[in-house]
């Protein structure tokens, strides 16, 4: 296995990536830097799709949806910043804990 | 022959007449409650002489008038007619009860011609007639028991006549309670024969004709169970206890009552079943033994009371004793000619005493003093104020004590006889000394009652007269049916029973009375010479009794010496003697005390634990139900708060959850969405 | 309120009376439901209509029951529907009432089926009854309907409630008097029958009839019913619910002694019980709540037993048909349980020695036991009795004291025979035992009242043992003690309230010398307690020599010590009438004499025609004795002969 990069290692990573954006998303105060994690998810789908598309013959389908995921990631990202304006005008600050009226 | 029904009829139709009135409360003037008992009294006399007449007008066999009513017990099972009989037997106590009966009315009416219920005295008195010849006229052992209750409940409310002293009461109670314990043998006596003698019929002819082919041992104990009724009634040992203090009763009572009937309704039933006891030679035993013994210790008793009434009292039991014994020797007509003898001269003693007694209390009452009249020792004096009293009470000593000629000579003689032939020496010699001890204290009461005492002498003139002038045709009336009386037992005993060792054929009465009372018995007549032998011995011992009395009593001063050389022999036997050698206080420990606390123990057993059962149950239900209560309130309940409880901790929990937080939201959107991808594709392999 | 109270009790009246369960609609229509013939005998013609839409078959007619004289056209038809048919039944005249069932078999499958019959065979009943009269009925709820007029009375109405129940209990002599006219002694059997069905689906009947214990037993009820009413003049309180609670009681009395039917005879005696706590618990002494409460649960847990017994009865009981034809697997019938139950005794053993019919007759035995009362079984009744009103005392002592032998009799013995004849030995012992253990408690009472219950208990011990004794003698003074215990004891608690009415107090020791101020008083009581003590020549002896002579031949050593309550009657009576009656007016107590005047003319009139009973019931028991023998006799033949 480690003579040659093969899909394995794409999947690696794109997992590394996965669980890093998920460890941000689940534990940073700070929204913007949730919104990053985010972003590190969506970038570790695109690169798991990527990678398959590459290793599975006539699959263009992975480079289709990685693509898509561009562009969601990109929409997504307009939309969640301008909810974190949102917020930072009510509440005057973007810390997740001040956040919490939702709270039960 | 239903007239017969007529002698009972008459007195009971008095009774209600009498009693009426009483409960009513009206008051006619004395006489009319007089009129309706005498008339009764008549009526019935009436009825028993013609009764007798036709008897005797019958062949000797053949001497039976039956007088049917309905069924008394109609059956199946038992079955009881209600019907009188008259044969010699019932005919000759017929006539002492309904002659004898109407004298004492008579006398009764002037002794209590000052009392202030002569309504309810005179109907008692005449009830007690008519259930007194119910027993003696029944025909069978039922019918008998009717009149032996009636009479008790008439003794009942005569001696506790004067029932406002509480002391009376419990007189009348005891003698009712104490003739009850031996109805209680008399009960079983006829359970007994019902069962295994006759098969279910009591009349006196079944009875008598089965028992004469009867088992020997279930006969005899019927016949002892039948003993103790009869002693109960004829106050026996040890049920004698309750004659002496009968005597709270007035007068007339205890002479019609306690001396010249009711008591001898046992000697009666003994007699009627005369031929059974012939064939139960123990049960004869235990009848002799009893009376012999009973006739001593009451002659012993006598001799030391102090009180007029209880001395005839205790000589009542003695003389009862002595027809127990007659019966038991085998001669019931001996016994009978006894009971007759016997209702003449104690009625006469009796009502003697009562004029007696009278006169005491008529002096006590001028002197201003508030002694015992019946007191023995208060009395003394009386002769020069009341001769003719004297003279009958001399007539009656003279015939209780045997002496020569007058009735208790011939029927104790008889009885002492057969005594000597059938059981021996010892009862006889036994009886002989009561005989002997009847004398002596017959004739110290009358010494003690009429010798000369010259301070009481003037005060017994002084009431005499008062007595007379208050209300002279009362006294006259009672001297007047002592003076029959006396003529009557004077006669009697010739009449009646001259033994056939003097004339040669046997004495009338018993031979009037032997196909009742000996019917189908082979009797051995007694060897004539025994007869006299036992004639000179009760001769010699009468009159030694009389002298040994004339010694001590007759003359205040001269005995003297003599009481007291006998004070220092027998002085501490006197008192023991005057309470009846502790008879009385041995039921009282023995009997009354035990069971008054036996009765409490019962109730309280019954209060206490029966009903604690009761009231354990109850709480061991009030437990259950509380327990269930408490299951109810903290199991069930519980269970259904716990539920709520567990509920609400649960959603508390779940609640944290809700953080409120975006990271925590994402992060379990992206988990879910991992779990579920996981879960499809396992779930797809 | 009142009128509220008024609609809610006429519908429930309604209710009831709309009785039995209705007929599920099927094809066959039956007019009339019932056929009513005279007694002289006559003709009814039954119309059978067919009300469904299906032909039926009627294949046959059927009778069961009393067909002497009985004539039934025959009829095999096929009925189409809305068609009729008609039958004639026909009867001879007769001189007892006739009770039969027409059987209609078909095919109509809402009906029962025929037993014994094919598939298609189903029974409609139709009752014919001939000749039957009302008369017990009449007797039984005229106490009824006049509660029911007494609460339907506005305002508190108390001269009408008084008038009403004295006017019912009259009724109730009236037609005893009447039953008592009609009653035939010599005749086998029940009589004055009326029997119709009443509960169809629980197979219950309205069967009742009197023998000669029973109509003796109804007598002495109406007697002392009447009687304990005039004493009831006397309540202030609450008096309509007082009178309507007295008739209900009088109703469940009376029906109790007519009752031939097991589960009619049970409902009756439970109908007893609640007035019975009212009237002790509202109306009596100081410790009346206790009394009653203890009253009532203990006779309950005794009818509770009793219905164990009752429904054992039931399952075992033999199978038949009702009166009206029904076909029943099983019946309530006393009469039929008697005769074809063969005693019970052939199902097998359950505990050991003790088979179905010792288990039962045990079963039912403790529910009479109760009410006897048998030692140990009888604390309830001094309680009760000492806290109860005098009128309710007397009807206690009177009646229902006398239910315990008669159902004793009525069940026990005619039903069980074997297993009465099993358990005599038992049964005379607590006889005994009672005779004794009563007389000893008696004597330590210092309540006047608590004494005389103590007495009850003791006399009713004589009852007992004549019954253990299986001797035409003993059962012969058994039942004859009970009529005459019951006239005497309410003579008895009559004069104690008598006493009580004007002292309020009922200590013995706080007494003497009453007899110096109340004469004829003191002579009733005398008679009273005489004829309680067992005197010859009152009724009360009669029974008790009766009992003793007649169990002796069985039971020696038992008679000799029962005999010894002879004596201890004599003592704990006399004892407490000396100490009442006799001696000096207790004047310390007592120091105005005016507030004890003699005997009333109402109180008179009560006790009067108790002493007149006493008296003559004395000196001539033939009447009562010869009433009740024949079934007596009849009964005791089968328990003697041990079937």
């Amino acid at each position: 296995m480690w003579h040659e990069i093969g899909l394995t290692h794409y999947l690696v990573v794109a997992a590394a990536l996965f669980v890093i954006g998920l460890y941000t998303v689940a534990t940073r105060r700070n929204l913007v830097a949730v919104l990053m994690g985010v972003e590190l998810i969506f970038n570790a789908a695109a690169l798991n799709f990527v990678a398959f598309s590459h290793w599975v013959e006539g699959a263009v389908g992975g480079q289709v949806f990685a693509l898509f995921v561009i562009v969601i990631a990109a929409t997504e990202a307009a939309v969640a910043l301008a909810i974190v304006l949102a917020i930072w005008r009510n509440f005057r600050s973007i810390d997740v804990a001040d956040t919490t009226e939702l709270r039960q | 022959m239903s007239f017969v029904w007529l002698a009972i009829l008459f007195p009971l139709v008095g009774a209600a007449l009498n009693g009426a009135l009483a409960v009513a409360g009206a008051k006619p003037p004395r006489w009319v409650h007089h009129a309706i008992a005498l008339a009764a009294m008549a009526g019935a006399a009436t009825v028993a002489i013609a009764a007798a007449v036709v008897l005797v007008q019958a062949p000797h066999e053949a001497r039976r008038l039956v007088a049917p009513a309905w069924a008394l017990l109609p059956g199946p099972g038992l079955r009881e007619p209600l019907a009188l009989v008259v044969d010699p037997l019932s005919a000759t106590l017929f006539l002492v009860i309904t002659v004898v009966g109407a004298l004492i009315h008579v006398y009764a009416t002037g002794y209590m011609a000052a009392d202030r219920a002569p309504a309810r005295f005179f109907a008692a008195l005449n009830l007690f007639v008519a259930a007194m010849l119910l027993l003696v006229l029944g025909s069978s052992l039922v019918t008998l028991f009717f009149g032996w209750e009636g009479v008790g409940l008439c003794s009942w409310l005569l001696i506790g006549f004067w029932y406002e002293e509480p002391a009376n009461a419990r007189a009348a109670m005891k003698a009712f309670v104490v003739n009850r314990i031996g109805d209680l043998g008399l009960l079983l006596g006829m359970a007994l024969l019902a069962w295994r003698v006759t098969g279910g019929a009591l009349s006196f002819d079944a009875v008598v004709a089965t028992g004469l082919h009867a088992d020997g041992g279930a006969l005899t104990a019927a016949l002892v169970l039948l003993v103790v009724g009869a002693a109960g009634k004829s106050a026996q040992l040890p049920l004698s206890i309750w004659l002496p203090d009968a005597m709270a009763g007035p007068t007339p009572v205890s002479a019609l009552i306690h001396a010249a009937t009711m008591v001898t309704a046992g000697v009666y039933l003994l007699a009627r079943l005369g031929p059974l006891y012939a064939r139960a030679p123990q049960a004869m035993l235990v009848v002799a033994i009893l009376g012999a013994a009973t006739a001593l210790w009451a002659a012993l008793a006598a001799t030391a009371q102090s009180d007029l009434k209880r001395v005839l009292a205790y000589s009542t039991i003695s003389q009862l004793g002595f027809m127990f014994l007659g019966a038991g020797a085998g001669a019931s007509e001996a016994a009978l000619f006894h009971v007759v003898t016997h209702a003449l001269f104690k009625a006469l003693l009796f009502l003697a005493a009562g004029v007696v007694i009278h006169a005491v209390h008529e002096a006590d009452h001028h002197a201003g003093e508030h002694g015992d009249p019946q007191a023995l020792a208060r009395m003394g004096g009386l002769a020069a104020a009341l001769p003719w009293t004297r003279r009958a009470y001399l007539v009656g000593c003279w015939a209780i004590a045997g002496m020569p000629w007058a009735a208790g000579f011939f029927s104790k003689d008889a009885i002492l006889g057969a005594t000597l032939a059938r059981h021996g020496w010892p009862l006889f010699l036994v009886a002989t000394g009561a005989a002997g001890l009847t004398s002596l204290y017959m004739f110290r009461s009358y010494y003690l009652v009429f010798r000369a005492r010259a301070p009481r002498a003037a005060l017994a003139a002084h009431a005499v007269e008062a007595l007379d002038k208050k209300d002279g045709a009362a006294m006259r009336r009672m001297v007047g049916v002592l003076v029959v009386l006396a003529g009557a037992v004077l006669v009697a005993g010739p009449l009646l029973g001259l033994p056939e060792a003097l004339t040669g054929r046997a004495p009338v009465l018993e031979h009037w009375l032997a196909p009742v009372t000996s019917a189908g018995v082979e009797r051995a007549a007694a060897p004539h010479a025994l007869e006299l032998v036992a004639m000179g011995l009760s001769l010699a011992a009468a009159v030694a009794g009389w002298a040994l009395a004339r010694a001590l009593w007759a003359d205040e001063a001269r005995g003297a010496a003599l009481r007291e050389t006998l004070a220092s022999a027998f002085g501490r036997f006197e008192a023991p003697a005057r309470d009846g050698f502790g008879l009385d206080a041995l039921a009282a420990r023995a009997v009354v005390a035990p069971y008054r606390r036996l009765s409490s123990l019962v109730a309280g057993f019954d209060r206490g634990v029966v009903d604690g059962i009761v009231a354990l149950v109850a709480m061991l239900a009030r437990g259950a139900a509380w327990l269930s209560g408490a299951i109810d309130r903290y199991v069930v309940d519980g269970a259904v708060n716990g539920v709520a409880r567990l509920v609400v901790a649960g959603g508390r929990r779940l609640r944290r959850a809700q953080t409120g937080r975006v990271n925590t939201y994402v992060l379990v959107v992206v988990l879910g969405v991992l779990l579920l991808g996981v879960l499809t594709t396992l779930g797809a392999r | 309120m009142v009128s509220v109270k008024r609609i809610v009790l006429c519908a429930l009246i309604l209710c009831g009376a709309a009785g039995g369960v209705a007929e599920a609609a099927g094809r066959l229509r039956v007019e009339p439901s019932a056929i009513v013939l005279p007694p002289a005998g006559g003709e009814a013609r039954l119309t059978l209509r067919n009300g469904g839409d299906r032909p039926l078959r009627i294949a046959r007619i059927d009778v069961t029951g009393d067909q002497a004289g009985l004539r039934v056209a025959p009829l095999t038809r096929t009925l189409q529907p809305g068609e009729t048919a008609q039958l004639a039944v026909r009867r001879d005249g007769g001189t007892t009432p006739a009770f039969a069932g027409l059987r209609v078999v078909c095919d109509d499958e809402t009906l029962p089926a025929l037993p014994g019959g094919g598939p298609d065979e189903r029974v409609g009943a139709v009752a014919v009854r001939a000749g039957a009269t009302p008369l017990l009925g009449w007797l039984v709820f005229l106490p009824l309907l006049g509660a029911l007029i007494i609460l339907l009375a506005p305002g508190s109405a108390e001269r009408f409630a008084r008038a009403v129940g004295l006017a019912a209990t009259g009724g109730v002599v009236v037609l005893t008097g009447l039953a008592l006219s009609r009653f035939d002694a010599g005749a086998r059997g029940a009589q004055l029958v009326d029997h119709a069905v009443w509960i169809r689906s629980l197979r219950v009947e309205w069967f009742v009839g009197v023998d000669g214990l029973s109509i003796t037993m109804v007598a002495l009820t109406a007697l002392v019913g009447f009687i304990a009413a005039l004493s009831s003049l006397s309540i202030d309180k609450n008096v309509k619910a007082y009178w309507a609670l007295f008739l209900v009681l009088m109703t469940g009395m009376l029906g109790t002694f007519v009752a031939l039917d097991l589960f009619l005879f049970y409902v009756f005696w439970e109908v007893m019980l609640l007035p019975m706590y009212f009237l002790i618990g509202l109306w009596g002494g100081p410790r009346k709540e206790y009394a009653a409460i203890k009253f009532f649960l203990y006779t309950l847990v005794g009818s509770v037993v009793m219905l164990l017994g009752v429904i054992a009865l039931y399952y075992a009981s033999p199978a038949g048909s009702l009166v009206d034809g029904t076909p029943a697997a099983h019946t309530f019938d006393l009469v039929r349980l008697a005769s074809e139950g063969r005693g019970f005794a052939t199902t097998p053993r359950l505990f050991g020695a003790l088979g179905f019919a010792e288990v039962v007759w045990a079963l039912f035995f403790v529910g009479f036991a109760i009410k006897v009362p048998a030692v140990p079984l009888h604390t309830w009744l001094p309680d009760a009795h000492v806290e109860a009103p005098t009128a309710i005392s007397v009807i206690l002592a009177g009646v229902l004291l006398k239910m315990g032998p008669y159902g004793l009799y009525r069940v026990n013995a005619a039903v069980l025979p074997g297993a009465t004849k099993w358990a005599a030995p038992f049964v005379a012992v607590v006889g005994a035992i009672s005779i004794v253990y009563g007389a000893l408690c008696a004597f330590a009472q210092k309540d006047l009242k608590r004494l005389v219950a103590y007495s009850s208990v003791s006399h009713m011990g004589f009852c007992l043992l004549g019954l253990g004794a299986l001797t035409t003698s003993g059962w012969q003074g058994a039942y004859v003690q009970l009529f005459n215990h019951g006239v005497i004891t309410s003579m008895l608690f009559l004069l104690v309230g008598v006493l009580y009415d004007r002292a309020h107090t009922r200590e013995i020791d706080r007494f003497g010398g009453v007899a110096s101020q109340m004469p004829r008083y003191a002579f009733v009581f005398g008679l009273a307690f005489m004829a309680s003590l067992g005197l010859p020549g009152l009724s009360g002896f009669i029974g008790e020599v009766l009992v003793l002579l007649g169990s002796f031949p069985s039971y020696r050593a038992l008679t000799a010590v029962a005999a010894t309550g002879v004596v201890l009657a004599a003592a704990y009576h006399l004892s407490a009438l000396s100490r009442v009656q006799l001696g000096k007016w207790n004047a310390a107590q007592w120091k105005d004499r005016a507030q004890f005047p003699d005997l009333t003319a109402r109180e008179a009139l009560m006790l009067a025609p108790l002493a007149i009973l006493v008296l003559v019931l004395g000196c001539w028991p033939q009447p009562l004795i010869a009433l009740s023998q024949g079934s007596l006799g009849e009964v005791l033949a089968k328990v003697a002969g041990g079937r």
